[in-house]
């Protein structure tokens, strides 16, 4: 079957393909372990930078804005034999914060909490939680006052406004328990 | 939770494993076997010019083709979804699509050996996408014609 006829003109054949020309010998999980590395780069530049960018914006946003928010997202009605404790707290506060120099647009909302945590933390909008827990620990006025200001500086600084930028940037690298309730606690 | 969490990295990462491995195999042994055959078939010819070449005696023409559809594998498209982004070359689709053609090719002299032909002129591929599965999937097709060159 294979005899050719006899002809004449051009020799007529194929020559077996040449390797390597439309294909690549290089090892597939070279590309692989690039392409992942660039992936973990580029992902940590941007976390980088957005981490930079809700330090950046967070002072810049209105402090009405974070009250806003935290009107939906934070507060809860008051339980009534909590409210001579918070109010309390408030008067303490409030003199703290005239010493910090608070700016005229910033304020800030004392509130008790019952549980036993040895805690306390500034949230949205300048809202500040105290935990029996905690006062149960302090023995004088002014250890509450200092703790007091040290909550009242993240207030002061905007932090819970840059957690929030910060968390969201949690949920872009897919860190659930990041998640949690934007606040500052103590510890 | 845990768990549920540690099923949603375990199961892709076994697909790119499974994936990669028996791609891997599949594809080596497809490139020996094409190119055993490639030796096999050799002395059929085939050319891509339209007119009958000076001194062939041809007492006869038919169309032959050949065609497979190749598809690509987990750990290539997830690799590929990467390349979507940084650009580049797709080393695994370059080599599967080599193999396409190299198999449709193969395919068509098959069909000219069979029609007692020894050469193939016109020669073309085609090459569609074969849609509705998740991973790319293409056919390749290669068709010429055959001519008679029995004595």
């Amino acid at each position: 079957m294979n005899e050719q006829p006899e002809r004449h003109g051009p020799l007529l054949e194929n020559r077996l393909p040449a390797e390597g020309i439309n294909s690549s010998d290089e090892h597939p999980l070279k590309e692989f372990a690039w392409l992942i590395g660039a992936s973990l780069m580029t992902l940590a530049v941007l976390l980088a930078l957005v981490g930079w960018g809700a330090r950046w914006l967070a002072p810049l946003v209105p402090f009405s804005a974070e009250v806003a928010l935290a009107e939906r997202m934070v507060d809860r009605p008051e339980k009534p034999e909590h409210a001579a404790r918070s109010a309390a707290l408030q008067v303490v506060a409030k003199r703290v914060a005239a010493q910090m120099s608070l700016p005229a647009d910033m304020s800030v909302v004392l509130g008790y909490d019952e549980s036993s945590l040895v805690n306390a933390y500034a949230t949205l909008g300048g809202r500040i939680r105290v935990f029996k827990g905690l006062l149960r620990e302090l023995h004088s006025e002014d250890a509450l006052a200092s703790l007091l200001a040290h909550e009242i500086a993240h207030v002061r600084r905007r932090h819970v406004a840059s957690g929030v930028g910060l968390r969201w940037r949690c949920c872009w690298a897919w860190c659930p328990p990041m998640l949690a309730q934007p606040s500052r606690s103590l510890r | 939770m845990p768990w549920a969490e540690l099923i949603n990295l375990a199961l892709p990462l076994s697909l790119l494993t499974v994936g990669y491995v028996v791609g891997r195999v599949l594809e080596r042994r497809h490139y020996a076997s094409i190119r055993a055959r490639e030796r096999e078939l050799q002395s059929i010819v085939a050319l891509n010019t339209r007119y009958i070449p000076d001194g062939v005696e041809a007492r006869g023409a038919s169309v032959v083709s050949g065609s497979v559809v190749v598809s690509s594998d987990y750990f290539k498209t997830f690799v590929a979804g990467f390349r979507n982004l940084f650009g580049g070359r797709f080393r695994g689709y370059e080599t599967l699509l080599e193999r396409a053609r190299r198999e449709a090719l193969l395919r068509m002299k098959l069909r000219a050996r069979e029609a007692g032909s020894t050469l193939v002129i016109g020669v073309r591929f085609h090459t569609t996408r074969v849609s509705g599965s998740q991973t790319p999937s293409v056919e390749v097709m290669a068709y010429g014609t055959a001519l008679d060159t029995r004595a």
